[in-house]
């Protein structure tokens, strides 16, 4: 069976088959000889090195999601028959929630100059203070939310217009 | 002594046993309340709100009331909601827990009103200690060294402050300095401000914070200690007048104020240093009559110089260690002071044995501005061994929501030595698997693993010396990761939907994560 994981930007291939406990893995073309058996959902235990190991799994949509030794892996295995569209969408300097939760200030005014790093919005998300800062520096183009009001995840706060790289106006000389 | 406190102290002897408690709270606190109340065979009610009807809480006690909407303020925070649930139900004591209503005076004294026990000290001493002014004021006059500092001049009605008072105050202290909400606790309405530029605003978003958290706005500036130790004595009285302390907790690991990492003994203290700071802390105690369980709080300089920082009169969030170490139940003990039994030790009962460890699991993204990650656990799996204690709020297929505190668990470990403490909690932690939200899990092993950590070279801005811009590490196993997801999805796809990784049925929306993936793995033999 052939897979083929997003890791980052790169697409990984790999070709998985099986033979009970034994496994065999060509990944990018190289081979790769495992030992893993199901212990219940969820987890499986591996041997390598001699090691014994416990892996945990879980799926969230198209990503799996691996507990190795107190880290967590992610990767993404796009399903082929959804057209893959996602495609960049940053738009630069702009500002969006994170998760939902409610705009305590906005600091910044439309029209306004801001700097790299200076704080533009302070929100609020169980009961915690978050201060959001300009990625770039630039113009404030469109301030989208106002004091109190609830956002949703991903939801637009601010835009900003990232200065030009070179900057005629010169006006930080 | 006066009449009128004789009089207090001989009605407060009355023993008056409790047959049913109220715990007015969720999460790992509630549970451990109310495994507390099962071995004493007391009966529990559960409050929840609408989110948590399925809450592990609210499915454990006997009895489960829904109070309200997901807000606190409409459900956990109404003290009329909750006085009536206990009059519905025949509750005749209330637990708060920490958090919440845990050290609102009113609501200590409007049970006390309606006749329901309200566990923890009384109504006066919660005011005292809750005002961090009023409680410095009472610890100078006892003796007990506190941090200089200063009231702040009132906001006007929008919350703006007076600028240029404020400077003043704040130039007459000293920078660096701390804002500190004065009715508050827990990190919350609190910034370390360096410098005059920044002092207003500081001040504004702590006032901010405060209201939101403690319904209180009130601040107040101190002299910031640099790099010193958070200590903090146990200390538990009953209402026969004895007071004893539990030795103490080292709570220097903090992020954003808020502590992730709690041990004792603290590597910090010699026999000498804690005798005296454990006979401040019983000194602090006594001083306001103290009943039930509660926690005094040093600042503790680098030459052995410490300072009183407030007293919680409550139980605190990582008391699993004390117990572990000596080897009591406070929250029984809690239980039986408000039933007016005297302590069930004396001062020379009360001796430690080994380390203990505790470290609070968060939905949390350390790589990430410790932005709490919301979501369903769609995998969880508890470390268990001999030492391994875990206080859990949530299972496997609960929902982590925007409306509460992110802590899911609290991991506590214990072993004959420092050293062995902290290998058994770094395994402990390799076992802690949490999928579906990010946990803080492997940036609590990097803490544990940091050769300063094991030196016991502690402070409370530990984090942002050892571990600025901390973002994790994925590329040691991440072949092995990337075979296993490889292997789980074949094995799921030859037996069929439904029976593969949690999660795997069911949702398929496409979800974002603020994970950022880590290079290019390598990928070598595994065999």
């Amino acid at each position: 069976m052939l897979l083929n994981f997003r890791c980052e930007d790169e697409m990984v291939a790999v070709d998985v088959s099986r033979q009970g406990d034994e496994w065999r893995l060509v990944i990018d073309g190289r081979e790769v000889p495992l030992q893993a058996f199901r212990e219940q959902t969820g987890s499986w235990l591996v041997d390598t090195h001699q090691r014994r190991r416990r892996l945990w799994v879980a799926k969230k949509g198209d990503q799996h999601l691996v507990f190795c030794d107190g880290k967590v892996h992610v990767f993404d295995l796009p399903d082929p028959e959804m057209a893959d569209d996602a495609e960049d969408t940053s738009t630069g300097g702009g500002l969006f929630a994170a998760m939902p939760g409610k705009v305590v200030k906005v600091l910044v005014e439309q029209a306004a100059r801001v700097e790299a790093g200076q704080p533009v919005l302070i929100m609020e998300s169980m009961k915690m203070e978050t201060e959001l800062t300009a990625s770039v520096a630039g113009t404030v183009a469109a301030v989208h939310v106002q004091d109190g009001q609830l956002v949703g995840q991903g939801d637009a706060l601010v835009d900003i217009t990232p200065d030009p790289a070179d900057d005629p106006e010169g006006d930080g000389a | 002594m006066t009449p009128d406190k004789d009089m207090k102290m001989a009605k407060s002897r009355e023993k008056r046993s409790i047959s049913r408690i109220l715990v007015a709270n969720r999460g790992e606190i509630a549970v451990r309340v109310i495994r507390a109340c099962r071995e004493l065979g007391i009966g529990t009610v559960a409050v929840c709100s609408e989110v948590d009807r399925h809450a592990l809480h609210a499915e454990l006690a006997d009895l489960a009331v829904t109070i309200g909407p997901a807000e606190p303020g409409e459900s956990y925070l109404r003290m009329d909601r909750l006085l009536e649930v206990a009059r519905e139900t025949d509750a005749d004591a209330i637990h708060p827990g920490y958090g919440f209503l845990a050290e609102n005076a009113g609501f200590a004294r409007a049970c006390d009103e309606a006749g329901v026990l309200f566990i923890g000290p009384s109504p006066e001493v919660i005011e005292k200690m809750g005002e961090k002014t009023a409680a410095r004021a009472i610890m100078e006059k006892a003796g007990v060294p506190v941090v200089p500092g200063a009231l702040l001049p009132a906001p006007d009605d929008e919350g703006q402050y007076p600028a240029d008072e404020v400077r003043e105050v704040c130039a007459g202290v000293g920078y660096p300095l701390m804002v500190k909400a004065a009715f508050g606790g827990g990190g919350k309405g609190m910034r370390l401000v360096e410098s005059p530029d920044e002092v207003v605003r500081a001040c504004e978003g702590a006032s901010r914070e405060a209201w939101g958290a403690f319904g209180n706005g009130t601040i107040y500036v101190e002299k910031f200690i640099e790099t010193p130790r958070h200590v903090e004595f146990q200390v538990f009285g009953d209402s026969h007048g004895n007071h004893v302390h539990l030795f103490e907790r080292e709570c220097s690991i903090q992020r954003r104020h808020q502590k992730i990492i709690e041990e004792t003994p603290s590597p910090a203290l010699t026999p000498k240093l804690r005798q005296e700071m454990g006979r401040a802390a019983v000194a602090a105690a006594r001083a306001v009559d103290y009943e039930g369980a509660g926690t005094v709080e040093f600042l503790l300089g680098s030459q052995g110089d410490f300072y009183f920082l407030e007293m919680n009169t409550r139980l605190q969030v990582e008391h699993p260690v004390t117990e572990l170490v000596t080897g009591t139940d406070l929250v029984r003990a809690q239980i039986r002071v408000a039933e007016g039994h005297p302590l069930p030790w004396s001062q020379d009962d009360l001796t430690t044995r080994g380390h203990a460890i505790e470290c609070r699991i968060y939905a949390e993204d350390p790589a990430n501005g410790f932005m709490p990650s919301l979501g369903e656990i769609l995998l969880m799996n508890e470390p268990v061994g001999p030492g391994v204690r875990i206080d859990s709020g949530v299972r496997q297929g609960d929902e982590i929501s925007m409306y509460y505190d992110p802590l899911m668990a609290k991991l506590s470990i214990h072993g004959e030595d420092r050293t062995a403490a902290i290998e058994r909690t770094v395994m402990a932690l390799r076992e802690f698997a949490v999928l579906g939200v990010t946990t803080n899990v492997e940036y609590l092993i990097a803490i544990l693993q940091e050769p300063a950590f094991a030196e016991g070279r502690l402070h409370t801005g530990f984090l942002e010396e050892y571990l600025p811009e901390w973002s994790g590490d994925r590329t040691e196993d991440g072949d092995l990761a990337l075979a296993i997801a490889a292997v789980d999805e074949f094995d799921q796809r030859h037996r069929g939907s439904g029976t593969g990784s949690p999660g795997s049925s069911g949702s398929s929306v496409r979800q974002d994560t603020p994970w950022r993936y880590l290079g290019r793995f390598r990928v070598s033999g595994l065999g």
